[in-house]
């Protein structure tokens, strides 16, 4: 049993493969589909954020350059109005315009005053010829600054910001000039102030540390002139040539290498008033970019920010979703996976439960339950196992009758095979000429017996047309054979006749044929079979016994005719008178001599009968006087015998066609007997009536009977009954064999009942259509 | 009136039989053993029989041969023919009645005295 377990386990792996993968293709669609998904999320929110930190990133420069742009301007107003409270100062206006010295102190004063915070490097006050006239720092008195920008403007009426590295201090600064007028109004100088570019360095960084932010301070000459990177500081804006270079170093820059920042793009903007954008540096980097104009100075104030670093914030937030998105991935994977483990783990054992099903296998496990589809499934195959096991087995029943059967029938199949190789053989070799031919004539088979009747050999005889000259037939002429084709074909009847044929060697022959055709189920022909016998020998050998019969017959009946005349003329006195005892003897003899005469025509009779040759000519009959004639003819043996006869003849009998010298033997015989084999006074009775289409014939006597164990030998040729035998000396034992004979050939049929002792009656009857005639050659004597 | 018969048979014995019967009985006999024998006499007779009596089995010609010859001579051809034979086949029989034979009878069924009467059956009914 164990071996068994572990055989069929090992059949089981071998005979059912499963194949797997299914888990992964889900696992991989489903991967491929939330990647595709997740990516296209990942990506609008890249987008989305993107434009968000954009902007957000404006807003911001908005905000910031909003506000600081804001303190700039107040920065600056302030600083203008402290100037312009100096211009109001009369000391000061008397010590430039009438140089007087003695106002110098005061107005020194009051430049201390204006500067209590700090908030100037220095302030200076210049004469019509530019000369410092008055400054806090003494550095500056004496010194002209004519050439100076905010000088000329100045004296031009305008208040004026300039922004340049200081020729003595060597210091970036930012001038702020301003009219000095007097009491008439008449500008008598210019009052400037340089401020400490500390504090609007401070303004800027303040706050502007942070995001990346790039700030620039951008004079009206396009100098970067502060800015939270300090790489761009005192560079240009644009890209300039070496002239204007030049020009700028001498008039505001001394000693400085003005090297441009690459923001050619911004500088343009800048000049044509645009306030916000997007451009693109030397670097081909973006950036986002607000300006706004500090009013009064020519400064703008520019706040710019990277676009990479927007990028950079947005693909933070975007990797942050991403990795979301792709551990999302990972689990789902991860927690599909192992439930698709699990149920295809189920699945797998329906695969295997179902293909050994297929395999005729119906003891597969399928009792566990699941509560789904696949539930559903586990119990449909269940229900299909049990079906199919059950139909299975069935089948197989079935089956197997069905071989038995069929095994019977091949048996009987061999066995009819066989049969009918023994039927081919027997046809084959049996002597008698067997030829089967198609509903025309043509033959299709011949047997061995052809060949040696008519020396034609099978292979030259199949496919000829039997019953002509081209083969053994043809020799009897038209009207035989249109007989013989009308029997076979038309009337589709057994024809039975004897033809002469001719052998191939051209010696002639008789044969005894019948032919006989085969009919299918619809009654058409489909083959003739015909079987002859060459009975040339037989016909002679008959001849020959005619011959011998006829021979013997004169030979015999001779000598009996001499003595049976002879011995009349000695009992009727011709040879002299006898004495009573000579009379005895020869009468004796006489009676000898009449049996052996009555034996001679009996064989003789017999003889004719059994070689067919005797003659059957029916005439119209008249039963009554026929069996009357018969017993008027035994009259006198009938009256010796002191018997009585009774014949009682069917009123209606009606004439019937017969041959009378036939039926008069069959009565002759049985009523003869009846006389011989009935004591004296016995009584004989006979009955001749008529019952459907025949007549009965009844002969009774009341005689002594068959002996029991005779009765099925009394119509043998030559037999009789061993009671009678020594009471009745005459008798050949030839007359019942005779009238069965004749019975038997006129289709009629003969019996009888008997008693020993008591009696006999015999009965035979007689077709009321009557006798066929027939032709011949002998009657009976 | 005188009664004569020419007896043709063969056999010895018959014909002794037959002679002694028919000579006790008043006939006149004329016996032939042979055919030839027979048609001799019956030219060379005066007198011709009143009848024949034939056997048709003749050691020199049949019964039938016998007959036609002497059919054809006009003479002989009137006289009633009787033939007693052992042979008595149909052909044989219908052959010799249609050759005008009176009667063709069976030699041992028959006692001479029948025959006898036969023959003078014959002769009355050739008269009439």
């Amino acid at each position: 049993m164990r071996n068994m377990g572990i055989m069929k386990k090992k059949e089981e792996k071998n005979s059912v493969k499963i194949k797997r993968g299914l888990e992964l293709k889900i696992v991989t669609i489903l991967t491929l589909v939330m990647i595709f998904f997740g990516g296209v999320t990942v990506e609008l929110l890249y987008k989305y954020t993107t434009r968000y930190e954009v902007k957000k990133g404006e807003a911001q420069l908005e905000t910031l350059v909003k506000v600081k742009g804001g303190m700039l301007n107040v920065y600056f107003q302030q600083m203008r109005a402290t100037l312009n409270k100096l211009t109001r100062d009369v000391h000061l206006v008397d010590l430039v315009g009438k140089n007087s010295r003695k106002d110098y102190k005061q107005a020194l004063y009051h430049f201390d005053l204006m500067n209590v915070r700090g908030m100037f490097l220095s302030i200076y006050a210049l004469n019509k010829k530019g000369e410092v006239v008055i400054s806090l720092d003494k550095r500056f008195e004496g010194k002209n600054y004519g050439f100076r920008d905010y000088f000329k403007e100045a004296m031009g009426g305008n208040e004026y910001l300039d922004v340049a590295v200081g020729v003595t201090s060597g210091q970036l600064g930012y001038y702020l000039s301003t009219p000095l007028r007097d009491d008439k109004g008449e500008i008598v100088g210019v009052v400037v102030g340089k401020l400490n570019p500390k504090f609007v360095k401070d303004m800027l960084m303040r706050k502007t540390k942070i995001d990346g932010v790039k700030e620039l301070l951008v004079d009206r000459d396009g100098v970067v002139v502060e800015s939270n990177d300090e790489g761009l500081f005192l560079h240009t804006l644009a890209d300039i040539s070496e002239s204007e270079k030049k020009w700028l170093v001498e008039k505001k820059f001394p000693n400085v290498d003005l090297i441009p920042s690459g923001y050619a793009s911004l500088a343009i903007a800048l000049r044509n008033g645009v306030t916000a954008g997007y451009f693109r540096d030397h670097l081909s980097k973006g950036w986002y970019y607000r300006v706004v104009g500090l009013p009064g100075t020519g400064m703008h104030l520019v706040m710019m920010k990277n676009e990479a670093g927007i990028l950079r914030e947005a693909a933070t937030n975007s990797k942050i979703v991403f990795w979301v998105v792709a551990i999302a991935v990972l689990a789902t994977d991860l927690i599909v996976g192992l439930w698709l483990l699990k149920y295809m783990n189920q699945v797998d054992k329906l695969a295997v439960a179902a293909k050994r099903i297929s395999e005729g296998k119906f003891d597969n496990d399928l009792s566990w339950e699941s509560n789904d589809q696949l539930g559903e499934l586990v119990e449909a195959l269940r229900e299909m196992q049990y079906r199919l096991k059950r139909w299975h087995q069935e089948m197989v029943k079935e089956v197997k009758n069905k071989t038995e059967k069929l095994k019977l029938q091949m048996k009987k199949l061999e066995e009819a095979k066989l049969d009918l190789e023994k039927f081919k053989l027997a046809v084959d070799n049996v002597g008698d000429h067997i030829v089967i031919t198609d509903s025309e004539g043509i033959v299709l088979y011949a047997n061995k017996a052809v060949e040696k009747i008519t020396g034609f050999s099978p292979e030259e005889v199949v496919g000829k047309k039997v019953g002509t000259k081209e083969l053994w037939g043809g020799l009897m002429g038209l009207k035989f054979y249109q007989k013989l084709w009308q029997t076979i074909k038309i009337d589709k009847k057994m024809f039975v006749g004897e033809l002469t044929n001719r052998r191939r060697n051209g010696q002639k022959y008789i044969a005894a044929a019948s032919i006989a055709p085969v009919l299918n189920k619809r009654g058409e022909i489909i083959y003739f079979v015909g079987v002859e016998r060459d009975v040339t020998k037989a016909k002679e050998i008959d001849q020959m016994k005619t011959d011998f019969i006829s021979l013997a017959s004169h030979q015999l009946r001779t000598p009996l005719s001499a003595m049976r005349w002879f011995l009349e003329m000695l009992l009727s006195g011709d040879m002299g008178k006898l004495t009573k005892q000579q009379r005895e003897v020869i009468k004796d003899i006489e009676e000898s001599n009449d049996r052996m005469i009555e034996l001679v025509n009996a064989l003789l009779n017999i003889s004719r009968i059994e070689s067919g040759r005797i003659i059957v000519e029916p005439q119209w009959v008249n039963l009554k006087e026929l069996v009357e004639g018969v017993v008027k003819d035994l009259e006198e043996y009938i009256k010796k015998k002191k018997q009585t006869v009774v014949v009682s003849v069917h009123p209606n009998l009606p004439k019937i066609r017969l041959d009378p010298k036939l039926v008069r033997q069959v009565y002759l015989n049985l009523i003869s007997n009846a006389v011989k084999y009935t004591p004296e006074g016995g009584e004989i009775n006979i009955f001749v009536s008529k019952k459907d289409k025949e007549v009965i014939s009844q002969i009774s006597d009341t005689g002594y009977g068959i002996p029991k164990e005779e009765q099925e030998r009394i119509f043998e040729r030559f037999f009789r009954a061993s009671n009678v035998v020594k009471k009745e000396v005459g008798g050949t034992g030839l007359g019942l064999y005779l009238a069965k004979a004749v019975v038997k050939s006129s289709g009629g049929r003969i019996w009888f009942k008997s008693q020993e002792g008591k009696g006999t009656s015999f009965w035979f009857t007689l077709p009321l259509k009557g006798m066929k005639k027939k032709k011949g050659e002998v009657r009976l004597t | 009136m005188k009664k004569t018969v020419l007896v043709v048979e063969d056999e010895g014995l018959l014909l002794k039989a037959i002679e002694q019967k028919l000579m006790n009985e008043g006939w006149e006999v004329v016996g032939a053993r042979k055919g030839d024998q027979a048609l001799d006499y019956l030219n060379n007779m005066e007198e011709l029989p009143s009848i024949i009596w034939l056997d048709y089995y003749l050691p020199d010609m049949t019964g039938l041969d016998f007959v036609v010859k002497l059919k054809k001579r006009p003479r002989l051809a009137k006289i009633p023919i009787m033939v007693v034979s052992n042979s008595a086949s149909e052909e044989k029989v219908k052959s010799m009645l249609a050759l005008g034979v009176k009667e063709y009878l069976l030699k041992a069924e028959y006692r001479l005295s029948e025959l006898i009467k036969i023959m003078e059956k014959l002769i009355v009914e050739k008269k009439l």
